[in-house]
């Protein structure tokens, strides 16, 4: 098997697999418990919340854990909005941004907050100066991603947040790092961001896990509540097993960062030359050169993108597609959409994205894959 | 006092000497769908069945949910069976009533009784007008209404007393296994599983004929077809479902057939199969769900040079219905929130974006020359897959 689908989620490392068994048999104990079975887990539960906060190089207390990143970044908006809510009503994010983020500012919008979006360039990054053009003194919120999850653009966040900043202190910013963490370096005290949302499937951790980076001093308000669980921030009893093998997971993967980026852009490389050289101008390379190495858009002329993925899935080769076939027309996402890929390529367009696992080789073997497929079809 | 389940029938009643026939493949049938709920009776008597258990878990709602999908049954209704004691059944109607009241909040009725055993002391008028006048004294805020009611307690007084209050409506048509065996090409669409429903309503069993065209459309569309096999299943006794190769096919049309005609010679190769599968098993007619001027493959003239490829009669039932007509059958029989989940069933790749709405069969006859007819035929047949349901 050959998995070029690790934007959609990646297998675990064996080692995070072992530690989750090894903790649901032996330490399985529910962290808020008085007695000493809740303790240990409530040790190993803040052991691992000091290992993540070291990764991003922030205070353990400036973590709260979720189910994932679709949940951090719900409770980074509406957290936020909830408190916000008298200082203003107007958010901005972009119109490349995960579907968390614009379900949960449509939701905003259908109750009364006004959400405008910034200009994009043809790779999905915004444009500093529409930012600085759109910001007001009564913006409460800017959501941004910080890698784009379809074509693995790297969005100017850092420059972003100190313009925030700088117009008005009190304006929340929230970055999604889902996409981002692992693969660039997330450095709080580097980006002046109120908000950032993570997830642990993207980085070979299990599913289901994720976190809200909270910068001290920042105010959201809890979107569950229950038990008074994460200082009262996100009530439910606490994952301690997989939150664990999401600490194990972050560690390894941001301590091979680099070398595994490396590799990624190496295979990256292998597959747009292949491609390239055989299909010249049949293909369109959508991913920005300076983009994340391990995230690689490209559209087949005038192909369906689901059946090269069906033909790619014979040969047991596993790629995501950004167009579902369905007698809807606008089956192709939203991200193609806003940086205007035309129609008749953007529904040819394949994401293969690369993680700790893939090699070289299989770029060889993908590219020649490939280049059969699109004769046949 | 039992409770049990009253099952009548209509059209068999026109069967005349031959209505035992039906009848007890209509028992048949039931039996096998009651199965595994338990232990049950079923007696007939004067042209109506009576479904009994001993079995104080046999789940009577389920079995009504079921018997409401068997073809043959007209409607349905549970019943309290009680001896025909005038103090039991007062007391019985006292029990239903009450009963009625508290889960539908019903304001008016009406007692609506046939005396069939005239050796009972009361005739049906003074049995309504006595029993009506024992229900008001003992819920006075009810009234009686016997235009309009909000419900109605039927009193059948013969060998023993039968109530109800529901009539439930069922499937009706005639039961499974009475008319033959037909063959239904079946698409994931709206159309063919209705078109389906309705001949399998005649009593007739149904195989269905699904051509599959991996990978250009997913195996979600392939399950699309078996979820909507499943739901006709309800229906029947049992589908045999063929899955049929057609990727080839397809592809063999598309690169040497005009094309304007791809769809028509797609359509031509797809009846062909399907009367081979019908041939090998016995089966006397094809189904589709034709609707005349729906698509441009169900024109008059597009359906005479599809209808020609094939010497078998084609049913189709939906010919002359508006598509509204069919979706609100779809809507009631359990199909239609299936056949719309978008997993297409033919590629757009392969539909012309002006297909022929009028075909020359004698051009389409020459197109299909170049093709090695019986060669991808015989592939698409040796490969195709039978899933039972």
């Amino acid at each position: 098997m050959i998995y070029f689908d690790n934007s959609a989620t990646t297998k675990p490392y064996e080692e995070v697999i072992e530690l989750i068994a090894k903790l649901m048999s032996e330490e399985f104990g529910n962290s808020s418990s008085l007695h000493a079975l809740g303790l240990r887990a409530e040790r190993i539960l803040e052991d691992t919340r000091n290992k993540l906060a070291s990764t991003i190089k922030a205070k353990p207390e400036e973590l709260i854990f979720t189910s994932g990143g679709t949940e951090s970044i719900n409770m980074a908006i509406r957290g936020t909005t909830e408190v916000l809510k008298r200082s203003g009503k107007h958010i901005l994010s972009s119109p490349v941004e995960h579907a968390a983020s614009l379900e949960a500012l449509k939701e905003l919008e259908r109750i009364g907050y006004q959400i405008e979006y910034l200009e994009v360039d043809e790779y999905g990054r915004i444009l500093i100066d529409d930012l600085k053009a759109k910001l007001r003194k009564d913006t409460i919120l800017v959501n941004i991603m910080a890698v784009n999850n379809e074509l693995g653009t790297i969005e100017p966040v850092y420059e972003a947040a100190q313009i925030i900043k700088s117009k008005n202190k009190a304006t929340v910013f929230h970055v999604d790092a889902v996409q981002a963490y692992g693969k660039i370096p997330i450095n709080t005290r580097d980006l002046n961001a109120d908000l950032i949302s993570f997830s642990s499937h993207k980085i070979h951790g299990p599913k289901g896990v994720g976190m809200l980076y909270i910068r001290k001093g920042t105010r959201i308000h809890p979107l569950i509540m229950g038990g008074g669980h994460e200082r009262n921030l996100r009530s439910g009893t606490v994952n301690v097993p997989c939150i664990a093998g999401f600490g194990l997971a972050a560690s390894i993967k941001t301590e091979r960062m680099k070398e595994d980026q490396e590799k990624c852009g190496r295979i990256r490389d292998i597959l747009i030359k292949e491609l390239s050289d055989s299909l010249s101008d049949k293909i369109r390379i959508n991913s920005p050169k300076d983009g994340v190495e391990n995230i690689l858009n490209i559209s087949f002329k005038g192909k369906k993108s689901e059946t090269i993925l069906h033909f790619l899935e014979m040969r047991d080769i596993y790629v995501s597609t950004g167009s579902a076939c369905s007698s809807k027309k606008n089956a192709i996402s939203h991200v193609l959409k806003a940086v205007k890929v035309p129609q008749q390529w953007a529904e040819g367009s394949i994401r293969f994205s690369f993680g700790s696992f893939n090699t070289e080789d299989e770029a060889v073997i993908v590219a020649d894959a490939i280049k059969e497929i699109i004769k046949i079809m | 006092m039992d409770k049990i389940i009253l099952v009548r029938y209509e059209e068999i009643f026109l069967k005349g000497l031959n209505k035992h026939v039906f009848e007890n493949k209509l028992i048949k049938n039931i039996k096998h769908k009651l199965d595994d709920l338990g232990a049950v009776r079923i007696t007939k008597s004067q042209s109506r069945i009576y479904i009994e258990s001993d079995d104080a878990n046999f789940d009577f709602d389920e079995a009504i949910v079921r018997l409401t999908k068997i073809f043959g049954i007209a409607s349905v209704s549970p019943v309290v069976r009680v001896k025909s004691d005038y103090e039991e059944i007062k007391k019985t109607s006292i029990d239903i009533v009450g009963d009625l009241i508290v889960r539908k909040s019903c304001k008016t009725f009406k007692v609506e009784a046939k005396r069939g055993d005239k050796s009972f002391p009361m005739n049906s008028p003074q049995l309504c007008a006595d029993l009506g006048g024992h229900i008001l004294s003992k819920f006075p805020r009810l009234r009686v209404d016997v235009h309009n009611p909000d419900f109605v307690l039927y009193v059948e007084v013969r060998e023993n007393t039968y109530l109800y209050s529901e009539i439930i409506p069922s499937a009706k048509g005639l039961p499974t296994g009475t008319g033959g065996l037909a063959t239904l090409l079946l698409s994931g669409g709206i159309d063919s599983p209705v078109a389906g429903w309705m001949i399998a309503k005649r009593g007739v069993e149904i195989e269905a004929v699904y051509f599959h065209s991996y990978p250009y459309t997913s195996d979600r569309a392939k399950d699309k077809v078996i979820k909507l096999s499943e739901i006709l299943s309800e229906y029947c006794m049992g589908i045999k479902l063929h899955v049929v190769p057609f990727t080839e096919i397809q592809t063999a049309i598309y690169e040497k057939c005009p094309h304007e005609y791809i769809t028509i010679i797609m359509r031509r190769f797809m009846m062909k199969i399907a009367e081979e599968i019908a041939r090998k098993s016995g089966s006397l007619a094809l189904v589709t769900g034709e609707a005349i001027g729906q698509v441009a493959s169900q024109t008059m003239e597009s359906m005479l040079v599809t209808n020609s490829a094939v010497t078998l009669p084609v049913y189709r039932p939906l010919i002359g219905m508006d598509k509204n007509e069919v979706i609100e059958i779809a809507k009631k029989i359990g199909t239609f929130d299936t056949s719309i989940l978008p997993y297409e069933d033919c590629c757009t790749v392969f539909v012309a974006k002006h297909p022929v709405i009028k075909p020359s069969l004698q051009k389409t006859l020459e197109f299909e020359k170049v093709l090695d007819s019986e060669k991808l035929i015989n592939d698409a047949l040796t490969k195709t897959e039978v899933i039972k349901l």
